[in-house]
């Protein structure tokens, strides 16, 4: 049991009375960061899809009715073949830290034996995080490059003959360097939901005479599929959004949504950039909706 | 637990060292190589070992970048205090589920889960539409927009540990709403708050997605960023970026080693005997 909380006393009434004045007061000034979030969240975020149906002008939009930007992007090839692109990236990436993170929370909330390390060992894993998304991008391009780390080393024990050229500046490089950038937030849920999990539960399976992929199978992974989704959701709309990894690590070999939107804004053409944005917002929903259904069905069953 | 088991967990602790070499390589690497001599390239091999970069960063780049590093500072430290002091406010409504508080969680998760780019682009219209210059305001509103979640989950967590029946004693013996808050549940929480407004200053020093296409006037990553696109880059990035790693880990360590030793002073050793 983790809660500390003690039941509520039932209120006296002059507190009862109280209290109403304080909620009055919390609502008031719950109203401030409120205004805030319509100021600069929601209302930007209605702009780009108002902006999306402007007609577009040399130097920026006019305020009349058309269909014109997204008819052109969806009838343009190589959007489509972004679009299809930065989806592929943000699946395998999702799947990538999935796969690879699971078993470092697994290790985190249920092998490490004390709490303290556990937690110590988390915020080890978790500092990356926090320092600056572009310097841990343009650290990839040392590991990388035709003389780079992983090139070096792999010629240095004999396994390829000559520099592998699509480690950087490449789709695969993309994919690599938004795993390791995106990993924490598949590794944080799950060890959250992980922690959660009672050992006794764990002990009585093995007891019992459960294999260790019972376990996994039907112990740990649906207790653990809350952390899963989550995880699952913020990385794939992380990557489905990023952009600064594409151009720093992909070169011109790789493309994204986001890069695209960039682009159309260096070029003031603001219309087409909210186009683009609206797609990507649409197609980003429509796999977080997808991710949920799937959480949800396994509750179900 | 059976030999078996053992095996596994000691292939397990193998295995989280090497996704901790993933994580940490890279910038490793980058560390090791703003030692570079001053022939030395972005890439191995090293041509000498010196601090020809760091001193070039220092003296040569120091005075390109002051603005921006200033900039970036003073967005900072606002994107905390407003960001901590929304938290506060925000944790605090949900925790009295006043009358629509159940909403609050999903707009604080939609508010992290927004594409910087998206918001950027948006906000930069929003400005435009608006006639208002892109600038400060329009940069600190997505800053604390990003902050707001995570300083959010800091107080839910610091709120969850606190214990109602001080406040409820407070007001049994006679105190005002008002007083109870600020002379009973304001400092025990105080040190939450801290780590609120500090996560918020990390996360806007090295905010970059949405700072983007909001702002002309650059902040440090928007400095980089022009650096890294237009320009050929040299060592000197490097060792730029190893001192920011650096700064970012001493607050992040500031950060977390009192709010864990204090929580496992007053909390750590009951759920631990608990535990075994």
């Amino acid at each position: 049991m983790s809660s500390y909380s003690l039941p509520e006393a039932a209120p006296v009434p002059a507190v009862g009375r109280r209290r109403l004045t304080a909620n009055l007061s919390w609502a008031l000034l719950l109203s401030l960061p409120l205004l805030w979030l319509l100021v600069f969240l929601f209302v930007p975020v209605l702009v780009v899809l108002v902006v999306s149906f402007f007609q577009p002008t040399l130097s920026g939009f006019e305020q009349s009715f058309t269909l014109d930007n997204y008819r052109l992007l969806l009838t343009s090839g190589p959007f489509f073949s972004t679009l299809a692109n930065t989806v592929l990236s943000a699946l395998i990436t999702t799947v990538v830290t999935f796969l690879a993170g699971f078993w470092v929370a697994y290790y985190l909330a249920l092998v490490v034996p004390n709490l303290r390390s556990r937690f110590a060992l988390f915020i080890i894993a978790l500092a990356p995080f926090f320092t600056s998304f572009l310097i841990r991008a343009i650290a990839w391009i040392p590991m990388m490059g035709r003389e780079g780390v992983l090139n070096s080393a792999l010629l240095s024990l004999g396994i390829i003959s000559a520099p592998l050229d699509f480690l950087l500046f490449s789709n695969f490089a993309v994919r690599v360097a938004m795993a390791q950038l995106y990993m924490l937030f598949m590794i944080s849920p799950i060890f959250f939901s992980l922690s959660t999990i009672d050992p006794a539960v764990l002990e009585a399976a093995r007891d019992m005479g459960a294999r260790w992929w019972n376990i996994l199978w039907e112990i740990l992974l649906p207790l653990a599929r809350p952390g899963i989704v989550i995880g699952a959701v913020f990385v794939f709309v992380l990557s489905m959004g990023d952009f600064a990894t594409v151009r720093l690590i992909g070169g011109g070999a790789s493309t994204s949504v986001g890069l695209s939107i960039q682009n159309f804004v260096t070029f003031m053409q603001f219309p087409q950039a909210a186009a683009a944005a609206s797609i990507l917002v649409l197609v980003t929903v429509l796999g977080v909706v997808l991710l949920l259904r799937w959480g949800s069905i396994g509750e179900d069953l | 637990m059976s030999a078996r088991g053992r095996w596994f967990d000691r292939l397990l602790g193998l295995y989280f060292v090497v996704i901790l070499l993933f994580l940490y390589g890279p910038i490793l690497v980058m560390a090791v190589l703003s030692f570079q001599g001053p022939q030395g390239g972005m890439t191995f091999p090293m041509r000498g070992f010196g601090f020809h970069w760091w001193t070039r960063l220092f003296q040569v780049r120091a005075s390109e970048l002051q603005e921006a590093i200033l900039r970036s500072l003073l967005v900072a430290v606002e994107t905390g205090v407003i960001a901590a002091a929304f938290s506060v406010v925000i944790a605090f409504a949900y925790r009295r589920r006043l009358p629509g508080s159940s909403l609050l969680l999903p707009i604080v998760l939609l508010a992290l889960m927004t594409p910087g780019i998206l918001l950027g682009l948006g906000m930069s219209l929003w400005w435009r539409i608006l006639n208002f210059q892109p600038g400060h305001l329009a940069l600190l509103g997505v800053h604390v927009v990003w902050a707001l979640p995570f300083a959010f989950l800091v107080m839910i967590a610091v709120l969850n540990r606190f214990d109602p029946r001080v406040e409820e004693s407070a007001r049994d013996l006679g105190a005002s709403e008002s007083r109870t808050f600020f002379e009973i549940v304001l400092p025990i929480i105080w040190p939450g708050i801290l780590s609120a407004a500090l996560f918020g200053f990390t996360l806007s020093l090295n905010e970059f997605e949405r700072s983007v296409l909001v702002t002309s006037d650059n902040t440090l990553p928007l400095q980089l960023w022009a650096m890294l696109t237009v320009q050929i880059i040299e060592p000197d990035l490097y060792a730029l970026g190893t001192l920011t790693i650096l700064i970012t880990f001493v607050i992040v360590a500031a950060l977390f080693i009192p709010t864990v030793i204090g929580q496992f002073r007053r909390l750590g050793g009951r759920a631990e005997a608990g535990e075994e």
